[in-house]
């Protein structure tokens, strides 16, 4: 098998022996023919796998769901950085199969829009990303993956409606992180710099007290990359305001330029792009970030630090 | 008006290269005579250049060399010693090398190899006065970067050359506001060919955004080497990581 190019797949299996077997061949397989493999998946699935293949390449390596998929940024994160490695080692190409534990609750949207930016962001790479969805996951899940995946039936299930698959946004965005409903603790409708933004956090967190240096640290930096990209991109000026409680900062920075196109931005890797670093390492920094469309026109940035 | 005057060097010659930006002939007499005076107690031979003169030896025209004066002051250094002098304190209005962006890209390349000259015992004290009205507030920003940080400074960071063990010393802040400036400081920092790693102190830098990470980034790609920059943060080592730079390496401080 060759991969030039990203394939994204959904691989949905109601047995998981039968899974874990079948995950197994598909190791074995692209091992024998120097490919890398990447495994993430629950511990009986990985055991499994992992005994049949065995765990002495350096090419098959595993990691733990719960490091692997904390957040949709740290997830990003670990499959860009893993598969880009690989690929300098010398792999022609990385099969990475995974399970992400959807729950149900308002996390779900949040890695609906990850499955959707897998297929755009990453669609250069030499990379066959499967997801693992057990059928007896929510109709919305199922759903969701059948819009953002090929899918692939295993043993004897059969896909639950055809794909509609189009490597596209198909309308899953980032969840809107809300900002304190009070005053803020400071807030600056004229910004110029990222200078002034920092020292307004300075003084904020001054005055709170109790906002520790790291976190500090960290939301200095958050501010100015907003700043810099309000100040390049929206219209060469941009508001700041920020808030503090119990220790961690939440800023918003607003501007009235075009507006931001791009769904995915903020999970965009580094390196084969000129532009939007600065999203990537805020996204990051940030405990929570998003950016999207602010109300009356612009973008409107929250971060939260803590 | 003066805008900036540094203090009297107190260290002796081969510790002390400073810049001044003045505006109007008074301001110059004025630092020029306190700086040479300092020199003279410190026993070093002491040289004033004003900016005619200056402009006639060295300008030609415009096609700068920037190793000939260099040269020259190596030259006058070895006599000074040799004369029983500690060495050679001088002022000189550069003002003519830098009226164009171009001029002083040249005249920057200057700066950094009379300034490594300077730190590294060359025997020489340097005021480089520059007269405001002539070189703008951008020009000045751009040279004030070059020189150690004495506020209230033009550039909102300053490199310049160090001893052993590091290359180079930084201080400050870099982000979008300096970003014109990194790019024309990086251009005069050009190192050796020989050079396979920049080392660069960072302490003193109180805070990088990507965009300065990533055109260190392109300079060390662009010259074949890697940048290490010491005792910097955990979070610059973390942005280091993050925006996947292969050419910069960070130590971070204790």
């Amino acid at each position: 098998m060759t991969a030039t190019a990203l394939r994204h797949e959904a691989l949905f299996y109601d047995d998981v022996d039968v899974v874990a077997e079948e995950i197994a061949a598909i190791a074995a397989a692209e091992l024998a023919d120097d490919a890398a493999v990447l495994l993430c998946t629950p511990p009986v699935i990985t055991e499994t796998v992992r005994t049949l293949v065995g765990d002495g390449d350096a090419r098959f390596v595993t990691m733990d769901v719960a490091d692997r998929y904390g957040r949709p940024i740290d997830a990003m994160g670990l499959l860009w950085r893993t598969t880009t490695n690989l690929l300098r080692d010398g792999a022609p190409r990385v099969h990475s199969i995974g399970e992400i534990a959807f729950t149900g609750g308002v996390a779900d949207a949040a890695w609906m829009w990850y499955e959707a930016a897998v297929s755009r962001v990453l669609r250069d790479l030499p990379l066959v990303a499967v997801c693992l969805y057990d059928t007896t996951s929510s109709p919305e899940v199922l759903a969701m993956a059948h819009e953002t995946h090929a899918v692939t039936p295993c043993g004897s299930v059969s896909p639950l409606f055809p794909s509609t698959h189009d490597d596209g946004n198909c309308g899953y965005h980032a969840p809107v992180l809300a900002f304190p409903a009070r005053h803020p603790a400071a807030r600056l409708d004229a910004l110029t710099s990222a200078a002034e933004a920092r020292a307004v956090l300075a003084a904020v967190a001054a005055d709170a007290g109790d906002v520790p240096a790291e976190v500090l640290d960290r939301a200095h930096l958050v501010v100015t990359e907003l700043t810099a990209n309000a100040l390049l991109h929206g219209g060469g000026s941009a508001s700041l305001a920020v808030w503090t409680d119990g220790g961690f900062i939440t800023v918003r920075v607003d501007d009235r330029g075009p507006g931001i196109a791009d769904a995915f931005a903020t999970l965009r890797p580094p390196g084969h792009i000129d532009h939007g670093r600065g999203l990537w390492l805020t996204h990051h920094t940030a405990s929570a970030l998003s950016v999207g469309p602010r109300p009356g026109g612009g973008t409107r940035a929250v971060a939260v630090v803590d | 008006m003066v805008t900036q005057v540094e203090e009297a060097p107190t260290a002796g010659a081969g510790t002390a290269h400073q810049c001044l930006a003045y505006e109007g002939k008074g301001g110059f007499d004025e630092a020029a005579a306190e700086y040479l005076a300092a020199g003279e107690a410190r026993g070093e031979r002491t040289v004033l250049i004003r900016r005619d003169v200056a402009w006639a030896q060295y300008g030609r025209d415009g096609n700068f060399d920037p190793c000939e004066p260099l040269a020259a002051y190596e030259h006058a250094v070895r006599d000074a010693r040799a004369d029983g002098y500690e060495g050679v304190c001088v002022v000189a209005d550069v003002s003519l090398f830098v009226a164009t962006q171009s001029q002083r890209r040249t005249f920057a390349r200057y700066e950094h190899l009379v300034d490594r000259f300077i730190r590294r015992g060359g025997g020489l004290a340097g005021l480089c006065a520059f007269d405001a009205t002539v070189v703008g507030e951008d020009g000045l920003a751009h040279l004030d970067a070059l020189h150690p940080h004495h506020p209230p400074g033009h550039a909102p960071f300053h490199i310049h050359a160090a001893d052993h063990p590091v290359d180079l010393v930084a201080s400050g802040e870099l982000d979008l506001a300096g970003r014109a400036t990194l790019v024309e400081v990086l251009d005069a920092l050009a190192p050796d060919a020989s050079t396979d790693e920049l080392a660069i102190d960072a302490a003193a830098v109180h805070f990088v955004d990507h965009r300065s990470l990533v055109m260190i980034e392109e300079f060390a790609e662009h010259h074949g080497l890697t940048v290490l920059l010491r005792h910097t943060t955990d979070l610059v080592r973390r942005m280091i990581d993050l925006l996947d730079l292969r050419r910069v390496r960070a130590e971070v401080r204790a």
